[in-house]
């Protein structure tokens, strides 16, 4: 039977800006299990990048991840807080967002690291390679060096040793050590000739080569889950059938689950085991990879898979879903399917708000068609939902 | 041009800033004195009164011994064949009359200061676009046509840049002298102000011409324009590459067109923050000029610094007022080169929904 | 055969690179950044071409310069039988009456400052259409063609009024190319027009394009990287790598069975939507596509090839050949540092057999044995004394590939691949027999 390693149950984000409130995330729920890829899919705007960085407790103000659960299963802690809080510990499984902030940074690295889209942005350009992903390691390094307490785990990495360093030059922050681990990770991550390849400035990488360095760097910790958001969507294709073949390895020899943040189906299709579609903030259908794409149930599903091009089939015509992409703002959005008003399925029914169907214990969907028929009597003109 | 949005992020920083407010209320204040500088000015800038020289602004007055002839009498007191003199204490007391006093030839520096910022106004307002003008047209064509156009115009600026400006700004009123233009004041001309003056009982007789500084105008544009030449150029190469620009031409439209339709009216925002803060420079400028003697105004705050100056220990108001007048001026645009700079940030220009 | 409507020939675009005043008061020489570097092909009417590349291959730049945004360094570009390159300033803006392009980025295509309504508009004024406006104003009249336009893309004509960014991305798109329409063009370079979309609405802006091609008898130019929609949308498709037209062909052809070894990859690596694709292994390429400023000699695309041609003299297989190509391209580039490998094998630098095996390990991806064996220890040999230009001269001298010494181009057959495998029939010409130039040569 399947592990989960990580439990999402009802995540909610919201951004407060001077437009209204963005409802970015809507209480979205999925499992990750022990050494699988669990893609989250969808378009830009539906939530899927927001989804991943809550998951990770990257969330910055005007954002705030306003309810939910995120089980993440660690014997250790779970016994370390099985006495003080109670609430956050389910058998195995410790609820991070009722964690103190100290142990929840500390989570960063050894637990969760993420990878993100924008490899060029992602490296300060004024620091070797090798001294950034060192420094990863570093602070891994000194959190394990320390005996297993809260406050320790972050010591060595606060402004007291910022301001040390800084006055006495001679200490550098980054050991020997660490700088021979981060070239082996850069080894790892197919960089040939690593160790003159660290000392070189992320200018100096390629698009692609920079993208190995930045999987190196989120390795660094050992994660147990990793994040990784649009990883290949900045790269050309011929890259991204290397950095994704890499992903897979590394995930088969270190054993750590991914969460695939991506909009490309194909890459779903590719790497994932079981997958999550996000349309509006919500996850509208999840499950195996095969069910999705062979019995999507969700009319969005299956207008995605409609409008893609057939790399080996030209004939047919597309099929795309009318209209675009929502708006997220609180107070335009529906009380209704947010999918109604572009759905050629719209009935009656849908003119509430929808619940997550179970249709087995593996796929769910939310839509109303899990439970009955499509009814062309009971069609809504979808015109007039799109006009509100 | 100015969009809704525009007005809208204008609004909502003016809102939150009170500098900003204070910045707008002083560059009102400075522009409605220098507009209306006949009705509201107490006496004409020129109007010299000896019998009230040197009287000292509100809430100062000042105390002076002097060595006075001996009178007895109404005659003058000779002892041992010498005029006998004595010490007497003078005070000199303010008067409502001259709420900031009067210079070293009893005229009202109120009044002149009020006039004064007719000067500063039109050389700041007349230098600046003049200065824009040329900037923006060299670093438009700079930046648009790039390659050798671009070295040789902004090598030019650069060298330009090289010299201090204000050194450069007196070698060119040295060359071309310094020619003046008198403009008929309108308000007095039509009769408007004089009408008003008797009618509230002030003095009239206002000076019925407005001296607009040629020279000075146009040296003070040629020493500052390279800074909107840089402006614009910077501006203009990032924009060139905008497919809007591209589509532009496979249009066909001709480069003026590309230029004025699609380059200019995207670039015009850092050009206008630099401008507010450019009058404010030119200003100073101008002043400095006036102080050293170069710019042949008569009614300058800077001209009037160098007036006081004799007087500096016993009259300190005489420069002090202008030189005031000057920093208010001068902080006050600022404050509104800020304000615009902070609520027309182009990245928040043109930017789609969430 | 018809007469082709446009009839690109050699066309070239280099970039010169250290070409200031300055640089040229310091003597610094030019360099070159070959950014097309010479590519034929015919577009018939009334046909979608396809240019299909990763980044940086040249095929945007291609599309400007033959609408001659970009000033081309060389060849012709012919459009309706009138050579595009000759026109003087009144013919180059009837020229731009006929053809248009349309812009992959939605958000930096429409002038913020104008609305839609002006942008449509704008061709209109700038060639002064209409000429006799009949009852009507000019303007009137203008501004009625722009709200059929918008009609026509799938817009409402009652949004003329508002500004670029009240818009999705895909409104802004199908603005873009009702602004390409209002000049009733006869040729559309499309420069990635739905790769800045999501994929539903990207449906959406692909089957207007094709209805608005049969409704007005359009040519298109068909700009992109994504092989899913060239398959879809063009009738044959041109396959560049920096610079160069790989392959060319039909389309169907050109997809299910590709001839050039880069061709084959690209499809090879795309990912597939369904689910026979889970855990599919690609053969990725390996390695990155080389700088246009230093281009490879010979095929531009044998540094990464899986299938570079040994010499006829060696008995080698293909994964060797390829493991010691790649060490050979290592040297050159500089990617092999000696003192690295000496602290490794042998910190007193005395032991050559230790720095051989050493090397070998790093360097080298596979079983060496033989004759190949022997010449790459030779080498190794004169890189472990630091005698850098000695080993790569050794490896050159042994394993030189035809592949270096000759460029190949695409010849005159149907569907032409420019690769020496098809040496000998009309498919692959040999452009230039320059003799054993060495990689970093340039010009």
């Amino acid at each position: 039977m399947a592990n989960p390693i990580l439990k999402i149950r009802n995540l909610t984000t919201r951004f407060f800006t001077e437009e209204g409130q963005v409802n970015a995330v809507e209480s979205v729920s999925f499992d990750v299990e022990d050494g699988e890829i669990f893609g989250i899919v969808g378009e830009s705007g539906s939530g899927k990048s927001v989804t991943a960085l809550s998951v990770i407790d990257l969330i910055e103000s005007p954002g705030r991840v306003t309810e939910g659960e995120i089980w993440y299963r660690n014997e250790a802690l779970a016994e370390e807080f099985r006495g003080s809080r109670p609430a956050a510990v389910d058998g195995d499984f410790v609820d991070v967002r009722q964690l103190p902030e100290g142990v929840r940074r500390s989570l960063r690295g050894p637990s969760f690291s993420m990878v993100f889209q924008d490899p060029m942005s992602s490296f300060n350009p004024s620091l070797t390679v090798g001294e950034q992903i060192a420094e990863a390691v570093e602070v891994q390094r000194r959190a394990r060096s320390n005996p297993r307490s809260t406050r320790s785990r972050t010591q060595g990495y606060g402004l007291g040793s910022l301001i040390a360093d800084t006055l006495l030059p001679s200490q550098s922050y980054v050991s020997e050590e660490s700088m021979e681990r981060a070239v082996e990770l850069l080894d790892q991550v197919g960089i040939p000739d690593p160790e003159d390849r660290a000392d070189e400035y992320p200018h100096q990488f390629s698009g692609g080569m920079l993208q190995r360095a930045m999987i190196a760097q989120a390795l660094a910790g050992e994660p147990d889950i990793l994040v990784a958001d649009e990883p290949t969507t900045a790269l050309d294709v011929t890259i991204q059938a290397q950095i994704l073949n890499l992903l897979r390895d590394l995930q088969e020899r270190e054993g750590m689950s991914i969460l695939m943040i991506t909009h490309d189906l194909g890459v779903i299709a590719r790497m994932c085991d079981r997958v999550g579609v996000m349309y509006a903030g919500e996850i509208v259908e999840r499950g195996p990879l095969g069910e999705i794409f062979d019995a999507p149930v969700h009319p969005y599903t299956q207008g995605l898979l409609g409008s893609i091009p057939d790399v080996d089939d030209p004939s047919t015509r597309l099929e795309p879903i009318s209209g675009n992409v929502p708006s997220l703002i609180d107070s335009e959005m529906p009380d209704a399917c947010y999918f109604a008003d572009r759905c050629p399925k719209a009935m009656n029914d849908c003119l509430t708000r929808i619940p997550e169907y179970e249709l087995d214990g593996r796929h769910s969907v939310r839509c109303v068609l899990a439970e009955r028929e499509y009814d062309p009597t009971e069609a809504i003109d979808s015109e007039v939902l799109a006009d509100d | 041009m100015i969009s809704e949005r525009t007005i809208r992020n204008l609004r909502r920083e003016l809102n939150r800033s009170f500098l900003a407010k204070i910045g707008i209320a002083v560059v009102v204040l400075i522009v409605a004195m220098a507009i209306f500088a006949p009705f509201i000015s107490p006496y004409s800038p020129g109007q010299q009164n000896l019998e009230n020289a040197r009287q000292p602004p509100l809430g100062f007055s000042t105390k002076e011994t002097k060595e006075v002839t001996k009178m007895d009498n109404g005659s003058v007191v000779i002892e041992d064949g010498q005029v006998v003199t004595e010490t007497q204490t003078v005070y000199t007391n303010a008067s409502v009359a001259h709420p900031l006093g009067t210079d070293g030839n009893g005229r009202d520096i109120l009044s002149r200061i009020i006039y004064g910022a007719r000067t500063s106004i039109l050389v700041g307002l007349f230098g600046t676009s003049l200065a824009a003008l040329i900037g923006v047209l060299v670093g438009l064509s700079a930046g648009f046509y790039r390659g050798r156009v671009d070295d040789l115009l902004m090598r030019g600026a650069d060298i330009m840049l090289a010299f201090p400006s204000l050194v450069l700004a007196i070698a060119l009123v040295g060359v071309w002298g310094q020619a003046q233009a008198p403009i008929p004041d309108p308000f007095v001309v039509s009769g408007i102000a004089p009408a008003f003056r008797s009618a509230i009982g002030l003095s009239t007789g206002m000076p019925d011409t407005i001296v607009l500084p040629g020279t000075v105008i146009v040296v003070v544009a040629l020493v500052n324009w390279v800074w909107f030449a840089r402006v614009a150029r910077g501006e203009a190469l990032s924009i060139r590459e905008e497919e809007y620009v591209k589509a532009a031409r496979a249009l066909g439209a001709s480069d003026g067109r590309t230029v004025l339709r699609h380059v200019l009216p995207n670039a015009i925002t850092p050009i206008l923050v630099l401008a507010t803060i450019q009058v404010a420079a030119i200003i100073l400028l101008e002043s400095a000029l006036s102080f050293l003697g170069f710019s042949g105004a008569d009614v300058s705050w800077g001209f009037d610094i160098a007036l006081g100056r004799q007087y500096q220990s016993t009259a300190w108001w005489i420069s002090t007022m202008p030189g005031l007048a000057i920093v208010v001026t001068v902080i006050g645009l600022n404050l509104v080169g800020d304000w615009l700079r902070d609520a027309l940030d182009p990245g928040i220009e043109g930017e789609g929904g969430v | 055969m018809t007469e082709p409507l446009l009839e690109v020939r050699d066309l070239q675009k280099y970039y010169f690179e250290r070409d200031t005043f300055i640089d040229t008061l310091l003597g610094r020489e030019r360099q070159s950044v070959k950014a097309v570097d010479g590519i034929s092909f015919e577009i018939e009417p009334g046909e979608t071409l396809g240019l299909v590349g990763e980044s940086g291959c040249g095929k945007s730049t291609t599309g400007e310069t033959l609408l001659r945004l970009r000033e081309a360094t060389g060849g012709s570009v012919r459009f309706d039988g009138q050579d595009v390159f000759e026109m003087d300033s009144e013919e180059l803006k009837a020229f731009r009456k006929d053809v248009q392009i349309v812009f992959q980025d939605p958000f930096s295509s429409l002038d913020p400052r104008m609305t839609i309504g002006d942008i449509i508009v704008e061709p209109l004024k700038i060639h002064d259409i209409p000429e006799d406006p009949g009852d009507q104003s000019k303007r009137e009249w203008r501004r009625t063609k722009a709200g059929e336009l918008l009609k026509r893309v799938g817009l409402s004509a009652t949004q003329l009024d508002r500004y670029p960014h009240e818009f999705s991305g895909g409104q802004r798109q199908r603005i873009g190319i009702a602004r390409a329409l209002a000049l009733e063009p006869d040729f559309i370079v499309l420069d990635e027009p739905v790769s800045a979309l999501d994929v539903s609405v990207q449906a959406q802006v692909l089957n207007l394009l094709g209805d608005l091609q049969e409704e007005f008898g359009l040519t298109y130019l068909f700009i992109a990287h994504d092989l899913s929609v060239v398959r879809h949308i063009c009738d044959r498709v041109a396959v560049m790598y920096l610079g160069n037209i790989v392959e060319f062909g039909p389309t169907d052809e050109l997809f299910e069975s590709p001839k050039h070894p880069y061709t084959k990859a690209l499809l090879e690596s795309v990912p597939r939507p369904s689910t026979s694709e889970h855990g599919r292994r690609v053969d990725a390429l390996s390695g990155d596509v080389p700088s246009p400023r230093n281009p490879p000699s010979g095929c531009r695309f044998r540094t990464r090839c899986p299938q570079v041609i040994p010499p006829s003299d060696l008995d080698i297989d293909q994964e060797t050949y390829r493991a010691v190509m790649d060490l050979r391209d290592a040297l050159v580039v500089g990617d092999v540092n000696p003192d690295h490998i000496w602290d490794a094998a042998d910190p007193e630098r005395v032991d050559e057999e230790a720095f051989i095996d050493e090397a070998r390990s790093r360097h080298v991806d596979a079983e060496l044995r033989g004759e190949v064996a022997g010449v790459v220890d030779t080498a190794l040999g004169y890189l472990a004394e630091g005698d850098d230009a000695r080993a790569e001269e050794t490896l050159r001298n042994r394993f030189e590939s035809p592949c270096e010494t000759r460029r190949p181009g695409v010849g005159d057959a149907t569907h032409p691949a420019a690769c020496h495998l098809y040496e000998g029939s009309d498919e692959v010409t040999v452009i230039e027999t320059n003799a054993s130039e060495p990689l970093e040569a340039d010009d």
